[in-house]
């Protein structure tokens, strides 16, 4: 090789000068940068053509992400539940791998599955709630298989309650004197684990409470739009660092991010809004076709434009849902908070030191690492329509049904019965 | 004071400093002089002593009268049936009067231990079966310890040198007791220069112990006693304490602790006797108090140095934490006390409304006040202060918040499980003093097998009774739906209606109850008795094996003589969790749903609305009997 570089046109110590300049340029610009490259492991100005192969693999693998979320947005609720189930449990799997260490797992057999126990316990525990909601719904005669999981589900809080403790004394007694303080951390570790597992399932929260559009497809394109728009701002125009947690991140791409976000988030909600398919609840476990009335919130209410727009622009009114406002809302957290989610990730693999949470997308690192900023998004959404957009069109008629669907005869005669005397009283 | 003879290194040293009211003999001075270094050696000496025939053991000094006119006086009998070396002034010739003046209230207190003395010839305990009575030297001593500590200014235990009769501690200046406790310490710990300070005192000694008389073969026994228990001393020095050196202390902690108990229980009592409100605010205060001890568990002074405002950044997610929880039961309670249209109740409807939200938002504030604050220097510190902060809240507030449940659900539902697990450590600790012989777990050595059963037993037979009487006050039974705290009425449920169970069969005809009324709920009682006595004891292993990994003694001092407050608690969180799944998943599901959706009518409709879906329930109704008709 010494003899091919040797008769080629440079001689090995200067390759062109100029690009040597630039190359210690840039790096004396940013102080910050050598760090971060040695804390990612890879040098991405040294290897230039590293870089690119490893951008091609991470497009490569976008897109196909990209192409199965789509299928999967176009085949329905059940199967997105199924990803969000999927994804869980891979992100599941690499964090238990992060900390774990492998000579003291050897002492302690049995202790790993401990953890997938205290996994499936709280599955069981959040998909349960999920299931009793929507399998009434599903499966309404009075069959055997009715009766079985009625019981089921009405005893599901003391099962899953009755597995922890299996699992909470299974704990106790493996405990080995060596290895207490690994198996403590250890068990709060697994907590921690569970705690963004809840965090996850506020997704399924919302599909299950609402559209999908509200409550899953645009907190979830909104985070990868401000992911996408910040990194192509803080390429062309970045230049002041936004925080020493992760020296890549720009003030430039910051805002020019969020002024991105929150247009297309204007724009995304008023098309997407005129799918029925993604703007009515699902109420049970069916794949069908969706039909229904749309809500007021994607009624669209026209706007006049005040009088100062140009002659020439053909448009004197604009049809605005009023989704869109509550759009903005989205917008604004995905661009401004969200990103603090992945300020903590990438905090967080700085202080235990390790690149990646784990390499099951090429490319991307692990799961996690793409679900960081996700994950606060889908908490934020959840809370968002809970307590802005359900409460308003919680009218007699919704809670009429309500009544009819999931009480008894002699259950909705006591409530008659009870709110009969509340109205006497209060005359 | 242990008053024995002196045999090891420890036990020299506390011959030296005059804890030892009986000379030692000629041989054991010469065993003393040369006070082996370490314990092996001292072990490896064992066999020497034990060649020398065995005597029978002579009476603790404790128990020697001080002459047998003065128990005569109270218990003639008794005085006339000891045997001569039972008293101390009448022994032998070369006994001297007593070293102070005689009082009264030395009469009093040899009253008292002469009766546990005979107590314990009546019932003499199987020292040798059980490790726990070796620990207080063997059967016999335990009673008179216990109650000479009643009063403990009176007790010759206590107060050594004044009963003294010895003629070292005549001669000798009286020693200050606290310093020669610390120089105890520092002289025993393995690594102190202990022995150098031993053996300075000890040529001192030497003359003064010349006469009087010991019998050789304690050496042997108190030596032997002290091997056997290998776990103990492990968990002795976990605990930071040695029972069988300071027995001084150990009586003191025991009284600080009973006067903290009798305290506490008091305090409970007048406060479940003020109300749900009352019980609820001392709910909190638990909480604020667990969450301090907890928080600063593994806070590193140097650390938090550099990182102002952290210590506050825990607190946020605290408060925030409760905020969220109390914030759901405020909602349900308040829109009931509250019920009309002031301007107080949109004011608190709307925080309610939004509650959740503000909650969250608090939370994202906290979040990214922690993410700002990250210094380089410490971030592996912060991540694990943060998650550990999350572990905190978690087990806090999901405990507690269940506790409030199960307060407005009917006291009941607290305090029987609450005096369960109280009562269930009770009957552990003393099946296992009196009988305990098998280790249960090898992470903490003190709990034994019989403990654990009897306890068990006990538990669910007292959940059993407890249940019956609990359910005959209607201040425990009803549920409380606002937040008033007046006098509580209500139709007691099916669960609190006694059923009548005929005897008649079983019992024999001399019994006079043919019946007993039982209440429902008494069934269910024990279904807690059994989770109580069973698995709850488990949140005490998981609290001591995780005290033993990150090496901590408590996790905090707030009740003098207890530890910390979570400390108590740790068994009472499974237990609060366990009540209130077991509530609703067997007790409450019946109105349940019908409460949910009445609430969110009261709470979501106008006064119209209401009166509208009223109508429109009627009309279905009506449709529905026409349809059937």
């Amino acid at each position: 090789m010494q003899r091919d570089n040797g008769s080629g046109d440079a001689t090995p110590g200067s390759p062109s000068p100029t690009h040597g300049g630039r190359l210690r340029h840039r790096k004396r610009s940013s102080e910050v940068h050598p760090d971060v490259n040695k804390s990612n492991g890879a040098n991405l100005l040294a290897y230039d053509k590293n870089k690119y192969k490893s951008m091609l693999v991470r497009t490569y693998s976008s897109l196909w992400m990209m192409a199965g979320f789509v299928f999967l947005i176009y085949m329905g609720h059940l199967y997105i539940w199924a990803m969000v189930v999927v994804i869980q449990i891979f992100m599941a799997k690499e964090l238990f791998n992060l900390l774990r260490k492998v000579n003291e797992d050897r002492q302690l057999p049995g202790f790993r599955m401990l953890n997938w126990h205290f996994f499936f316990t709280a599955m069981l525990f959040t998909y349960g709630r999920f299931l009793s909601r929507q399998l009434v719904n599903t499966v309404t005669s009075d069959k055997l298989l009715y009766k079985l999981v009625s019981g089921l589900i009405k005893y599901q809080m003391f099962i899953c309650y009755f597995l922890y403790i299996a699992g909470f004394v299974w704990f106790i007694v493996t405990l080995k004197k060596k290895a207490y303080k690994y198996q403590f951390s250890q068990y709060a570790w697994t907590h921690m684990i569970l705690l963004t597992h809840a965090l996850m399932n506020c997704f399924n929260n919302n599909t299950d409470a609402n559209a999908l559009l509200e409550g899953f497809l645009l907190p979830a394109s909104l985070i990868a739009i401000n992911d996408v728009a910040a990194y192509f701002f803080g390429f062309f125009f970045g230049k002041t660092p936004l925080i020493k947690l992760s020296p890549k991140k720009t003030w430039e791409g910051f805002i020019g991010a969020s002024v991105t976000t929150m247009l297309s988030a204007f724009v995304l909600a008023n098309f997407m809004g005129h799918f029925q398919w993604l703007t009515c609840p699902r109420k049970d476990l069916s794949t069908g076709w969706l039909h229904c009335d749309p809500g007021p919130m994607f009624m669209p209410a026209s706007y006049d434009l005040p009088g100062w727009t140009p002659q020439w622009f053909s448009w004197r009114q604009v049809a605005i849902m009023p989704v869109q406002w509550h759009a903005l809302a989205l917008g604004l957290f995905a661009s401004i908070i969200a990103p603090f989610g992945g300020f903590f990730a990438s905090g967080f693999k700085r202080a235990f030191k390790f690149k990646d949470f784990g390499d099951s997308i090429p490319g991307h690192g692990g799961f996690t690492d793409r679900m960081d900023c996700q994950m606060v998004m889908a908490v934020f959404a959840y809370i968002y329509y809970q307590s802005f957009v359900m409460v308003q069109d919680l009218s007699v008629e919704t809670i009429l049904e309500q009544v009819l669907r999931s009480l008894t005869y002699e259950e909705q005669h006591d409530l008659f019965e009870q709110l009969g005397k509340l109205l006497a009283r209060r005359n | 004071t242990v008053l024995r003879t002196p045999t090891t290194r420890r036990s020299c040293c506390l011959f030296q400093l005059g804890k030892y009211k009986r000379p030692p003999a000629a041989n054991q001075l010469q065993a003393a002089r040369n006070c082996p270094p370490t314990r092996r050696k001292a072990r490896g000496r064992r066999p020497e002593v034990r060649a020398e025939p065995r005597r029978r053991r002579a009476p603790h000094p404790s128990f020697l009268f001080s002459n047998r006119a003065a128990l005569s006086k109270s218990y003639p009998t008794l005085a006339a049936r000891l045997p001569q070396s039972s008293f101390l002034a009448d022994s032998g010739p070369r006994r001297r009067p007593p070293l102070l003046a005689p009082q009264p209230r030395a009469v009093l207190s040899t009253r008292r231990i002469s009766l546990v003395w005979a107590a314990t010839r009546l019932f003499p305990f199987p020292c040798h079966r059980n490790k726990n009575w070796a620990k207080f030297g063997c059967g016999k001593i335990i009673l008179a310890k216990t109650l000479a500590r009643l009063s403990p200014a009176l007790s010759p235990l206590a107060n050594p040198l004044r009963f003294s009769h010895s003629a070292a501690s005549r001669r000798r200046p009286p020693i200050n007791w606290s310093a020669a406790g610390t120089a105890l310490d520092r002289g025993f710990s393995p690594s102190a220069g202990g022995p150098s300070a031993c053996n300075l005192n000890l040529t001192e000694m030497q003359k003064d112990t010349s006469q009087g008389d010991a019998s050789p073969s304690h050496l042997g026994r108190v030596r032997r006693r002290r091997q056997p228990p290998e776990v103990n001393t492990d968990g002795n020095r976990a605990n930071g304490q040695p029972l069988l050196v300071n027995d001084q202390n150990k009586y003191k902690s025991m009284l600080i602790r009973t006067y903290s108990t009798v305290w506490m229980i008091g305090g409970f009592v007048l406060i479940v006797y003020m109300g749900h409100l009352y019980i609820w605010a001392m709910v909190v205060v638990i909480q604020i108090y667990m969450a301090r001890e907890l928080f600063n568990l593994l806070r590193k002074s140097s650390e938090d140095k550099q990182l102002p405002g952290f210590r506050l950044l825990n607190w946020h997610f605290f408060f925030t934490a409760m905020l969220f929880t109390y914030g759901r039961f405020l909602s349900r309670q308040l829109v009931n006390t509250v019920t009309s249209d002031h301007l107080l109740y949109k004011v608190v409807s709307g925080l309610i409304k939004y509650q959740m939200f503000i909650c969250y938002f608090l939370y994202i504030a906290g979040f990214v006040w922690f993410i700002l604050t990250l210094k380089k220097k410490t971030y592996k510190y912060q991540f694990k202060q943060y998650a550990w902060t999350h572990m905190i809240l978690l087990t806090v507030f999901a405990q507690s918040s269940f506790t409030v449940a199960n307060i407005f659900e009917g006291i009941f539902w607290f305090l029987l499980p609450a005096s369960l697990i109280v009562i269930n450590d009770i009957a552990a600790y003393l099946f296992g003093f009196f009988l305990g012989r098998t280790p249960l777990i090898k992470l903490s050595p003190k709990k034994t097998w019989e403990g654990f059963i009897g306890a068990s037993v006990t538990t669910i037979i007292s959940a059993f009774l407890l249940a019956n009487v609990m359910g005959h006050f209607q201040w425990l039974t009803c549920p409380r739906k606002d937040l008033s705290t007046g006098w509580l009425y209500c139709d007691p449920g099916p669960m609190f209606k006694p059923e009548l169970y005929s005897l008649s069969e079983w019992v024999p005809q001399w019994f006079p109850w043919k019946e007993v009324a039982l209440l429902p709920v008494q069934w269910h009682a024990l279904a807690l008795g059994l989770f109580a006595s069973i698995i709850a004891p488990f949140g005490g292993f998981f609290a001591s094996g995780f005290k033993r990994a990150f090496k901590i003694k408590d996790f905090g001092d707030s009740i003098p003589g207890h530890g910390g407050i979570t400390d108590r608690m740790d068994c009472q969180m499974v237990m609060a969790v366990f009540a209130y799944i077991y509530h609703q998943s067997f007790i409450a599901p019946q109105n349940f749903s019908v409460q949910i959706i009445l609430d969110q009518i009261i709470r979501n409709l106008t006064y119209e609305e209401q009166k509208y879906l009223y109508q429109q329930l009627g009309e279905i109704f009506h449709e529905r009997q026409l349809v059937q008709s």
